[in-house]
């Protein structure tokens, strides 16, 4: 380079020069699942012209009454049951386990970048699966300038 | 500031503006799944688990929020055996591609009815538990010159599904079928390295004070080159229509490999179009490479067909969203 900085290692290996970018975390957003109605909250910090965003989903165990149910019992939240001890074991009643790799990730996301406003919508379930449409995230937002 | 020392980077940015750097905390090999699996669009199964998901019957499946492909059970158990790979040719299998982290089935934790429907969950990758700016942690993933179909890192954050390993990052990738070893992968993290005291350096801290960087720390900082929007549209685009669609980067990457969100996409499709009238299966993934400073997404399409006569209706399901990935230089 002509100009610019380096850093170097003690061995002499660069580990960071101006020709990274450096992306930093800059906050993370834990966002409940929401069939019905959007989910907003304000990231104050996050400018969208120097930083992006995206989705980490999280694991979510559903119970079923049966391997026929189409409903389920009830869907954990990695959100507020974030420490939750789930069993995993095979009840009397003949009770299902599910474990679901959710994460909402079809949920539409819409930054304003002027009220610092992320809005998160919920999506159409997949139609032929749309009882398990379901999954908490967290949204990982990124500084690189 | 009033005084300070800026580091800006090539591109006019603030490389050290914040607090937040990710740093090479560890790294492996991902290993090939073992027993029957699913892959993002599959579905299906009466034995063992997947991944991240297991179920039973056709009702319900479930693979990053909603995948879904009627592969049946009997035709993929022991997929991973003995089956070569093919883009396109009739009769092969799809398997040993889902890798996972740390793939441990040490643990089988549920046996449930019937008791031969074993169910496994695999273990977290160690140490990734963070769910703090201050010890936050991340996967990258090798992004190998054959090609990468899928990747996503997951987060288990219950204190327990078998044991407590199983709390923490879980991830996945499924690279094209020329790779036939193991994608690497580094696990990162914003927690701060330790650092040699007994030399010097130059340490960078923010206007109250606190340290952002320091050049004596024992791990390298993440060096991301670059990111990218893949839109729904693009995707649409590569797996309905078979377009290629390029993606430049601002400077080439010497050892890439790719982060961010869940890049998982496909297009399930069950036709009655094989040899002699027989049902074929195709299942059609995005593929994504780096060449110099070209970001490449075109279409691979597995088949797999011939074990039945025509049944059923014609069924097309399809999964693609729009994605930010970063693309890092890991020399």
């Amino acid at each position: 380079m002509s100009y610019g900085f380096e850093i170097l290692d003690s061995n002499g290996n660069v580990v960071i020069d101006s020709s990274d970018t450096t992306a930093r975390v800059i906050h993370i957003q834990y966002v409940a699942y929401n069939t019905s109605s959007a989910t907003t909250f304000t990231v104050s910090s996050f400018d969208s012209t120097t930083g992006f965003y995206y989705v980490k989903p999280h694991i979510t165990p559903v119970t079923f009454a049966s391997a026929t149910a189409t409903t389920p019992n009830k869907v954990y939240d990695s959100v507020t049951d974030v420490n939750f001890s789930f069993p995993f074991i095979t009840t009397s009643d003949n009770r299902y386990y599910w474990e679901m790799a959710g994460g909402h990730s079809e949920a539409s996301l819409s930054w304003n970048n002027s009220t610092k406003v992320m809005t998160v919508s919920p999506s159409s379930p997949f139609s032929h699966v749309p009882d398990v449409d379901l999954g908490n995230m967290e949204i990982v937002f990124m500084e690189y300038a | 500031m009033s005084y300070g020392i800026e580091f800006v980077n090539d591109y006019g940015e603030r490389v050290f503006n914040s607090n937040g750097l990710m740093f090479e905390k560890s790294s492996g090999t991902m290993d090939w799944i073992s027993q029957n699996g699913y892959l993002p669009g599959q579905g299906q199964g009466t034995e063992n688990g997947s991944i991240f998901k297991q179920y039973q019957n056709w009702g319900r499946r479930t693979f990053f929020n909603g995948g879904g492909g009627l592969f049946s059970g009997a035709a993929h158990r022991n997929w991973t055996d003995n089956y070569t790979w093919s883009d396109t040719a009739y009769g092969r299998y799809l398997g040993c591609c889902v890798q996972v982290v740390n793939n441990t089935f040490t643990s089988k934790y549920i046996s449930s009815n019937p008791a031969t429907w074993y169910q496994y969950v695999r273990h977290a990758i160690p140490n990734t538990t963070g769910q703090t700016l201050s010890d936050y942690q991340e996967l990258f993933f090798e992004l190998p010159s054959e090609g990468l179909h899928f990747f996503g890192t997951f987060r288990n954050p219950y204190n327990n599904f078998f044991n407590a390993s199983c709390k923490g990052l879980k991830g996945l990738a499924m690279p094209h079928s020329d790779r036939q070893t193991g994608i690497s992968y580094v696990m990162a993290t914003t927690e701060k390295p330790t650092k040699d005291l007994s030399t010097y350096g130059l340490q960078i801290d923010d206007a109250s004070g606190s340290e952002i960087y320091d050049t004596r720390y024992d791990e390298k900082a993440v060096r991301i080159k670059d990111h990218v929007y893949i839109s729904s549209g693009d995707l649409y685009d590569v797996l309905f229509t078979g377009a290629t669609k390029t993606y430049t980067l601002r400077q080439s990457v010497t050892t890439p490999y790719i982060g961010g969100s869940p890049f998982v996409n496909w297009r399930w499709i069950r036709a009655n179009t094989g040899s002699s009238g027989r049902q074929v299966y195709r299942m059609s993934y995005p593929k994504l490479t780096v060449s110099g400073t070209t970001l490449t997404m075109s279409r691979t399409e597995y088949d797999e067909g011939g074990f039945g006569n025509i049944f059923g209706n014609v069924l097309d399901y399809s999964k693609y969203e729009g994605s930010t990935l970063m693309i890092a230089d890991m020399s």
